[in-house]
This record gives C-alpha cells, sequence and structure tokens, in this order.
C-alpha cells in the first residue's frame, strides 16, 4: 500500500503542476444545488417556533431528491451530536419529542413538487395515508419515520412514489415540543428509502430493533436512497414590557365670549364658569310662559378606557327634586321629560309648561343616553339664544320610576362610549320655560357631572 | 488499508475515500480553474455517505493542498485525533474563506468542518421599557448573532403578535414609516438609527462578529426593516427579517424596537415576546 500511495503522491504532484501552477490552498467543496447524487440539495427544516420546550411546533421538512427513483419511506432522526447520516450515534437533544408515538403530518401529506413550499406551488402529487412512529429514544420519540401506508407503524398496504432528481419533497410535522435548552443547535439527519420494508426493516433498517431504546445507530442502511443533515437552533424569546397609564381628562366649561365651545384639544383653551343663566337675554335674563329658553354648557372627554366611559349627572343643594328652585326645597320649574312605562323620555318643552329638561349634543363615540338623547342642535341657532322650540329634552329626577336620577347617589348617566375617546365635545343643552302661574323669583340648581372610565 | 493517511504522504489529501474501492486511475481535474480540486475514484457500488459531493461514480469530500495543518481527523500512529480530542492544525494555512458559483461554493483553509451546522444566539432578558406617554417615544434594542456552515444559507423570521394588552393588540404601520409620537405605533428595524435619539449609537447596521469567513454582501435584510428610522412590524406578526445567501461565520444583527402610543391607546401592560426563527437550509 505504500508503494501505491507514492506512485499516487507522483501522480498528485504531476496533475497538479499542470493543473494549478505554483499555487494550492486547501478547499472544501460543497454543492449548493442538487448535483451531487446521494445527498439531497436544499434542506432545510423550518420551526414555527425556536422556543425551548415550546410545544405544538410545526416543523416544515423540505429537501431536493437528489435522485430519481421511488421512495417508500424518509427517516428524519433529531440528534444532539452531529448531523451526519451514518454516525453510529445519535445523542438525545434534551426535551425534544416529535410529540407522540404517532405524530401528526399535516394534511396527511407528503408533497413533492419542482416548486419548493415557499413557493405556493401546489403540489404535483400527494402522499397519502402517511403514518409515523418514533424509537430510538424510548419514550423521546426524537426518531420519525414517514411512509405511505394504510396502517400505523408503516404497515398495512405500502406504496412509493416517484420523484425525479431536483423535486422538492416536504411534509410538515404538527405537536412537536422543542429541545429544553436555549440558543443550543441540534440537527435533523434525513434519510430517504427505496421501500418502507427497507426503513422499517428490523434489522437492516435505519433504526433496527436492538437500537430503538438508544443513541445507537447503524453506519448503512439497505435501501438507502438520500439523504442529508440539517442543523436547527433552538433561541431565547426578546421579552419587553411596556406600561400605558390608564388615563381620563374630563372638563366643562360655559361658552366663550362669542357663545361657542372655548374647550381646544385635551381640555386646552381658555375654559370659563360653567354657570349658565337660562331667560330671554335682557336685564335681568328672565324666564316668561310664551317661549322656551335655552343655555349650553360644554363638556369634552378624552380617555384611553378601552371600555369606554359614562358621564353622569347629580344634583346638589338642598332641594328634594331636580327642577329649579328658588326656595332651595321645592321645584318651582321642575324637571321635565315624556313618560313612558314611567320612565323619563325625551321631549318638546311645550312654552308656559313650566319645567327644564336637558339635551345631549354627543360628539363622537359618544352616545346620549335617554331622557338626554332628543333631537336637539347643541348649538344656539345664529341670532338667537334659545334653541330651536322642537328640540327634545328630559330630566330625570324622583318624579319618575328611575332608579337612577339626579338625586340617587351616582346621578343620572347623561352619555357614555363604548371605547376610547379622543377629545370627544359633548354639549349640553339646557332649555326651560315658565308657567302662567309659576311664581316670581330666582329659579336656581346645581349639578355636577362624574366622568368614570371603564378601562 | 483501512485508514487512509495520505495527508502524511502526499502534499494533497482525500479524507473519507477509504470507503471507495481502490480500482482504476486517480485522477484529478479542475472545477474552477486554479480555484479547485476534486479527487475523483471511480465507484459504482458505494453509498455516497457524508461526502460533501459525490455522484453515482465519485465522491468528493474534504480536499487538502499545502504545506501543513489541516482538520483533525482519523486514528493510529499519524492521527491527530485522541479518543476525547482532535486536534486541527495551521501550519501554513494561507487562505481562508468562503467561494461559490452557480452551483458550487467553496471553503478555503485547513479548519473547515465538514458538519452542517447552525448557531443561532438570541440574547435573554426581559427588557421593560417603562411608561409610554404620548409625548415620548419607548425604545429598546437586543441582538441575536448567527452563524452556518456547509450552507446554502439561512432566513430569520419573527413570528410574534405585536405587542399585547389583554386582548388588545398595539397598532403597527402597513409599511416603514418614521416614528410619531402621539399616533400608536409599534416598529422594529435592523439597522442603525437617529430618530429617535436613544437609538443613536445603540442600534447598529448587521456587522460581522468576527472576521474571515463573513461576507456581508450576502446579507439582506427585509427592505422594510432596513431603512435608517423607519419602522415596522407585521399585523400578523409573522415577516422574515433575514435572508443570506451562503453560510458565513458569525453576524450580529441589532434589532431596534420603537412604542409609540396616542391618548386612546388602552391602559394596561403591553407584553411582547418576540421569537425569532432561524431557518438554515443546507
Amino acid at each position: 500500500m505504500h508503494n501505491r500511495l507514492l506512485a499516487l503522491k507522483r501522480y498528485a504532484y504531476l496533475t497538479i503542476s499542470l493543473v494549478f501552477g505554483a499555487t494550492a490552498t486547501g478547499l472544501v467543496f460543497l454543492t449548493s444545488t442538487a448535483n451531487a447524487a446521494g445527498q439531497v440539495q436544499n434542506r432545510s427544516i423550518e420551526m414555527s417556533s425556536s422556543v425551548p420546550s415550546a410545544t405544538g411546533v410545526t416543523y416544515l421538512i423540505s429537501f431536493k431528491a437528489a435522485t430519481t427513483t421511488t421512495i417508500g419511506g424518509i427517516a428524519v432522526d433529531i440528534c444532539n451530536d452531529t448531523p451526519i447520516v451514518g454516525s453510529t450515534t445519535c445523542v438525545y437533544p434534551t426535551g425534544f419529542s416529535w410529540g407522540s408515538a404517532t405524530p401528526t403530518i399535516a394534511s396527511g401529506t407528503v408533497d413533492y413538487n419542482s416548486a419548493s413550499p415557499y413557493s405556493g406551488g401546489t403540489a404535483s402529487a400527494v402522499w397519502g395515508f402517511p403514518e409515523a412512529f418514533v424509537g430510538g429514544g424510548g419514550a423521546n420519540y426524537q426518531t420519525l419515520f414517514a411512509c405511505d401506508a394504510t396502517a400505523a407503524n408503516c404497515t398495512g398496504t405500502t406504496s412509493t412514489i416517484s420523484v425525479t432528481s431536483g423535486q422538492y419533497i416536504y411534509f410538515t410535522v404538527t405537536g412537536v415540543t422543542n429541545p429544553s435548552t436555549a440558543n443550543t443547535p441540534f440537527y435533523a439527519r434525513i434519510v430517504t428509502f427505496d421501500t418502507v420494508a427497507d426503513l422499517i426493516s428490523a434489522t437492516t433498517g435505519y433504526l433496527p430493533t436492538a437500537d430503538r431504546t438508544s443513541t445507537t445507530r447503524p453506519a448503512t442502511f439497505t435501501g438507502e436512497v438520500d439523504y442529508g443533515g440539517v442543523a436547527l437552533s433552538t433561541a431565547n424569546t426578546v421579552s419587553i414590557t411596556a406600561t400605558v397609564m390608564e388615563q381620563l381628562t374630563f372638563c366643562d366649561s360655559g361658552p366663550n365670549g362669542g357663545g361657542t365651545n372655548p374647550i381646544t384639544s385635551y381640555c386646552a383653551g381658555t375654559l370659563t364658569t360653567p354657570s349658565i343663566t337660562i331667560g330671554n337675554g335682557g336685564t335681568p335674563s328672565v324666564l316668561s310662559f310664551t317661549a322656551d329658553y335655552g343655555g349650553y354648557i360644554f363638556t369634552q372627554a378624552t380617555t384611553n378606557a378601552s371600555h369606554g366611559i359614562v358621564v353622569n349627572m347629580k344634583k346638589t343643594g338642598t332641594q328634594t327634586c331636580g327642577g329649579l328652585s328658588s326656595d332651595g326645597s321645592t321645584c318651582g320649574i321642575p324637571a321635565s321629560s315624556g313618560t313612558s312605562s314611567g320612565q323619563p323620555t325625551p321631549a318638546v318643552i311645550t312654552a308656559g309648561t313650566a319645567g327644564i329638561g336637558l339635551c345631549v349634543q354627543p360628539g363622537t363615540g359618544v352616545t346620549a343616553t335617554s331622557p338626554y338623547s332628543g333631537t336637539c342642535t347643541g348649538v344656539p341657532p345664529a341670532g338667537s339664544n334659545n334653541p330651536p322650540s322642537t328640540d327634545q329634552v328630559g330630566m330625570n329626577d324622583t318624579t319618575y320610576a328611575s332608579l337612577t336620577n339626579l338625586e340617587s347617589a351616582y346621578g343620572s348617566q347623561l352619555y357614555s362610549s363604548a371605547s376610547t375617546l379622543n377629545s370627544a365635545n359633548n354639549v349640553l343643552e339646557f332649555i326651560a320655560t315658565a308657567s302662567a302661574t309659576t311664581p316670581p323669583g330666582i329659579y336656581t340648581a346645581s349639578y355636577t357631572l362624574v366622568a368614570t372610565g371603564t378601562f | 488499508m483501512d485508514k487512509l493517511k495520505i495527508k502524511r504522504l502526499v502534499p494533497y489529501m482525500a479524507r473519507n475515500v477509504q470507503s471507495l474501492p481502490r480500482v482504476g486511475m486517480l485522477t484529478v481535474i479542475s472545477l474552477f480553474g486554479w480555484m479547485a480540486v476534486a479527487v475523483i475514484f471511480p465507484s459504482t457500488t458505494e453509498a455516497c455517505t457524508n461526502a460533501q459531493s459525490c455522484g453515482n461514480n465519485y465522491e468528493v469530500n474534504e480536499v487538502f493542498f499545502g504545506s501543513g495543518g489541516g482538520y483533525g481527523y482519523g486514528a493510529g500512529a499519524n492521527s491527530t485525533c485522541s479518543s476525547s480530542y482532535c486536534a486541527d492544525e495551521a501550519l501554513g494555512e494561507t487562505t481562508v474563506g468562503n467561494t461559490q458559483g452557480g452551483l458550487f461554493q467553496a471553503w478555503a483553509g485547513f479548519n473547515t468542518f465538514r458538519t452542517p451546522s447552525l448557531t443561532f444566539v438570541v440574547n435573554s432578558g426581559n427588557i421593560n421599557i417603562g411608561k409610554l406617554t404620548p409625548t415620548s417615544t419607548g425604545t429598546a434594542t437586543t441582538l441575536f448573532a448567527v452563524q452556518t456552515y456547509l450552507a446554502s444559507g439561512y432566513s430569520i423570521m419573527t413570528d410574534s403578535s405585536p405587542p399585547q394588552n389583554g386582548g388588545y393588540t398595539m397598532q403597527t404601520p402597513i409599511s416603514a414609516v418614521s416614528s410619531t409620537q402621539g399616533s400608536e405605533q409599534f416598529g422594529i428595524n435592523l439597522v442603525a438609527n437617529t430618530v429617535p435619539a436613544a437609538l443613536s449609537g445603540v442600534s447598529a447596521n448587521p456587522t460581522c462578529a468576527t472576521t474571515g469567513f463573513c461576507n456581508m454582501s450576502t446579507v439582506t435584510v427585509n427592505s422594510n426593516y432596513d431603512q435608517q428610522n423607519k419602522y415596522y412590524y407585521p399585523s400578523s406578526g409573522v415577516d422574515t427579517l433575514v435572508n443570506v445567501s451562503s453560510s458565513n461565520s458569525l453576524i450580529n444583527y441589532t434589532v431596534s424596537y420603537i412604542y409609540n402610543i396616542s391618548v386612546t391607546t388602552p391602559g394596561g401592560t403591553y407584553n411582547f415576546n418576540q421569537v425569532l426563527v432561524a431557518t438554515s437550509t443546507f
């Protein structure tokens, strides 16, 4: 043998000098596309998650056949030591599992096609009734056999597929559990077999019976067609936490000098005291029984309460009613609403029938609550202090059967939103009138507005 | 001869040829002019196992030229391996790195391994950005590094929903956009940024962690993530961040994150658990 090697040496020197001239360097040849029969090309296993110990992970196994032939089964062995097919050990990656003794091949198909699984190509044929089982690590389920069989464990009637070199073969296994160590590579050894019988052979197959509870692997297999190694890796999860504070910005204001809303975004602007005088605009401004008179309060709400807000109005002061009182106890100008089944409803106030009511002109994302949900303009008509006589108002006090009235603990709900609000302007339009018999005096009422967010 | 130790006898060697029938003539051919050489033994019966390239009638493994050095091998008197270790020699090694054509690629150097590998390391740790406000931008960065060998490339995917607060998912832009305070945005990119200022100096373009086998021209960052000061994240949570078309030594990637909220961004704690998946094709 030594002489033979010397001969080789001489021959090599000669040839090298002819081919390379004076320069030579070490090279490792690799194939990047199908050209080396036997070793499958463009092989990869895409994981749906790289999280250590993640369960229910999907593995997309894909490779190009290196040989034009028939394939009866595929072994995919997960190892921690090396992807080299033919290595006589396969160390179990801690925590890995194909999921069960009968792993699930998604859609029950092993497809082969000239298009890669990433290109969206439609499979030219489908490998029906694939079955799989595991072995090699006892209960670890580290070796997967995929085959075309009518019964579990690659038994029953089996068949093969005919593939040509360069065709993609791919299938998806679901329910996989990743190895438990983060940022750690592990490997898959892929071997295709000519028949199912050769794949599962108890003596010459990929995983002979004697090796099914150990890390031992045979160096060669009968019926091997193609092979290839793939490296995979687990990785840490990037966890980022950020906090958004719950916030609610609510304000109210009387009109500005021009009688319009002074509130700008996020309750900015020159707000005025929300105190209004309802009357004919004279000096003094008085109510009469011949007309309706109005006044406006402006509110604005901004909140990131994902379930919205409610705004309630609650009577303050000593009077026992929700309307206007001149003596601090009784309401000479009472709360006014329509009525339906004992509940207050929006209604037009008739001039000469003493009463006060309120209508909410809601902003974007806001819904007025009955009896404040009547039709109203929300803004005074040009050249007038008085709202249109057709505007509908209401006011919920103890006159009605409602438990959530102005005198209740939390007041009467004016409006609400179902979600967040961004500078939603809501106008409170008050309308009042007196009757011919309403005693003269100064009638007042005080209310507070309470906004409550649900986050 | 059970173990062929040509290395010690001739200035070139082929590893793992011992399993091939030793008949016929040894031929050295050039595949790439002066760049490459292959050792061919006529063979008709042996399985093509563990080779970097093979056909029905030939098999190519690692090929060696030079005055010394090499990848640890073998057993016996001339072995560079003990029962536990192999020595990789570097004497006279003058050229290292990768070259590739349309059909082949080659790694130069003595200390080349024949095992496909993928190294993927994502920095661990929980990042707490703290309180977000509509008038500021929350930022964070994290690092991951990838190295492959004997691969035709790899891709890095993100497979995680945008930050979530209970059942609410933070809004993401439909394309790469600038960071805008007061508008709800969650986005990432993989390049060096100057806006927001907090990312200046801590964000970075992909870089080689080591010299040698690193070819940044093969690295393609998805266009949604390679624009300075522009950020994107898919509402689906699934997207390819990086495609690399060759083997490379360790490349560091810095992911920059921005969080902007509006006044209506629901309050609460937003959690983002980003799963990065590396898939290498061999």
